[in-house]
Order: structure tokens, then C-alpha cells, then sequence
């Protein structure tokens, strides 16, 4: 999915859940390790935390949510449109 | 993206019907492929940033977030952060890894990525409501009057379609993101079996009815057909994402 997998050995870290919360990781993408000023916002129990991803990934994301919401308002409009 | 479009349009016309004539089967089998690329890209669109991740509380009653498969550059950021220096004579809590990171709130930051604007972000959620509403709409009046048994299934996937729709509203308004559900975690493998038998106990009954033609067997045909679609593409993106079970 756009990411190459590089053949270190991952690790699992452990974070306050406050520091997520307050923005306070380093800009390092967790996924990649590039320098990186992207977040990844995400809901963690009504409280919105931020974790360092790519800005391609973010990119990524937007692009496929863009053509999925043309294609479904397509199909929709397909639905009630009838060609004589 | 107009092309698309534009197949789906000629498509879901009635082939026999159609003036496209004898290719009216392969854009039949074109607009198919645009219903289920965009299902596929709509649940692609808010689950594909792979990280996995779990949240719990410490024996110190502190909430701790564990990052599973973080690049080891991510990790010597973080560790070797002065806040993190700083904390190593605090408390700590190892992990799986030996890796131990406390008190990091005072980390020097980069400012947030700039969100969209103001007035995107009310165009958003006009076009939003105004798919939310006229599902309602759909469902609350056109049904009634004008879909008959035959078209109800049809409606009831259009529905499902619309009501996915709302999903990603809310999940962008409120950047809700809703990718953990594809983690194979115990309780997300109960959801999966349960909808697939669901799926499969509806698709049995509209099969086995002596009485195909009514609302109800059409009906359970549609959510059997909906249901059994979104098991396939749940479990299709588990295998896509090489998700292990935990």
C-alpha cells in the first residue's frame, strides 16, 4: 500500500497516552523513520491524538476517499437516472 | 472519474433497453466493477494507514499507548529524546522490547499539519447532509410508494451504500478513522463470523422460500447479498494488510 517494508526488525514502543494526546512525539514518521511534520489524527476514547505518519500516506488516504466518494455519488446518481 | 461515471450511468440502465445495444452486457459488467472498486476504495480511504496500536492503562493507573511494528528511527527519536533522558531516572515501565519512555509531554514539536479551511470544511459537510438526507428521504418516502418487492433489495444495498456514506461523514468531520476494525482482533473475528452467518442464514432463506416474489424474501436477499459482500472485502483487506491474529 505505498509503504516499503524495510527488513529491520520492528519494535513495539510503549507511550504515555497524555503525550499522544498533547502532540509531543518527535516528527519521525513511526512507520518509516523519515523526518516528517505530518500527524495522524485519530480518536482515542473521545480525546484526539496525534502519531507521526508520512505525508504520502496522508496524501494516499485523501486521494482514495476522494475517488470513493465520486464513484459512490455516481452509482447513487445511476440509480435514480434511467437512460431512455 | 467522469468516465466512470459515465459507465455506471449507462450501466445500471436496463441492458435490453439500452441504447448502448450489444456492448450494454460489458458496461453492465463495467458499472459492477465501479460499484465494488468504489466500496473497496471507500473502506481503503479510512483504514489504510497501517498502524496498529493499543491502548491500556498501566499498573500505575497511567494510560500507556503501545505501538506495534514503529520503525527503529521512530524509536531512538523518541528514546533518545532530552525529555525522555531527562525522565530515565523517573519511573519506568518496560515493555516487550525493553523499550521504557516516560514523560515526554515537554518534546520539542513541529507545528500541526494545516487542516482544510473553514469553508471546506462547511462544503464537506453540506454535501454530507445532503447524501445523509436524501437517503432518509429515499427511505422514508420513495420506498413506501413506488418499490416494489422486486426493487427492494436494490434499495436496501442503495441504502447500506448511503449509509456508508454517513460513516465517512462523520469519520471526517470528526476524524473518526475507523481502520482498527481491521486488525483480526477476538472480538472483531466474532463481528466477521457473525455477519457471514447472518449473511448466509438470509441468502439460505431467500433460497429455500417457497414464496421467492415476496417483500421479505427479497428483502433478506439484499441484506444477504450486502452482508456477504462486506465479510468478502473485510476479510480481503485483512489478507491485503497481512494483519496476524493476536
Amino acid at each position: 500500500m505505498g509503504l516499503s517494508v524495510p527488513s529491520e526488525r520492528r519494535a513495539t514502543v510503549t507511550i504515555p497516552l497524555s503525550t499522544a494526546f498533547a502532540d509531543g512525539l518527535p516528527s519521525v514518521c513511526v512507520l518509516t523513520g523519515e523526518p516528517t511534520a505530518g500527524r495522524w489524527t485519530r480518536k482515542f476514547a473521545r480525546r484526539t491524538a496525534f502519531i507521526p505518519v508520512r505525508e504520502q500516506l496522508i496524501a494516499l488516504q485523501a486521494r482514495r476517499f476522494r475517488l470513493a466518494w465520486w464513484l459512490l455519488l455516481g452509482l447513487a446518481a445511476s440509480w435514480e437516472v434511467r437512460l431512455p | 472519474m467522469g468516465g466512470a461515471i459515465t459507465i455506471a450511468l449507462i450501466a445500471q440502465a436496463v441492458p435490453a433497453s439500452s441504447p448502448a445495444g450489444p456492448i450494454a452486457a460489458l458496461l453492465c459488467i463495467a458499472g459492477l466493477g465501479c460499484v465494488f472498486a468504489s466500496i473497496v476504495l471507500l473502506l481503503q480511504g479510512v483504514s489504510t494507514i497501517p498502524i496498529r496500536w493499543r491502548g491500556f492503562v498501566g499498573d500505575d493507573r497511567v494510560a500507556y499507548l503501545r505501538i506495534f511494528d514503529a520503525h527503529p528511527a521512530f524509536v531512538a527519536a523518541v528514546d533518545h529524546s532530552p525529555a525522555s533522558a531527562a525522565s530515565a531516572l523517573g519511573q519506568e515501565m518496560p515493555d516487550d522490547t525493553g523499550f521504557a519512555l516516560q514523560g515526554l509531554e515537554a518534546l520539542p514539536t513541529a507545528p500541526p499539519a494545516p487542516g482544510p479551511g473553514r469553508l471546506d470544511r462547511r462544503l464537506r459537510l453540506l454535501i454530507y447532509g445532503v447524501g445523509c438526507g436524501w437517503a432518509l428521504v429515499m427511505f422514508l418516502i420513495l420506498v413506501p410508494l413506488h418499490v416494489t418487492a422486486t426493487d427492494l433489495p436494490d434499495f436496501i444495498f442503495l441504502v447500506i451504500l448511503l449509509a456508508a456514506l454517513g460513516v465517512l461523514a462523520a469519520a471526517s468531520h470528526w476524524r473518526l478513522h475507523i481502520g482498527r476494525i481491521f486488525i483480526l482482533t477476538p472480538a472483531n473475528a466474532v463481528a466477521i463470523i457473525g455477519c457471514a452467518a447472518a449473511a448466509g442464514a438470509a441468502g439460505l432463506i431467500a433460497a429455500l422460500s417457497a414464496q421467492p416474489d415476496t417483500a421479505s424474501v427479497e428483502a433478506a436477499a439484499g441484506l444477504g447479498s450486502a452482508g456477504t459482500m462486506i465479510v468478502v472485502i473485510v476479510l480481503g483487506q485483512i489478507i491485503w494488510h497481512r494483519v496476524r491474529p493476536r
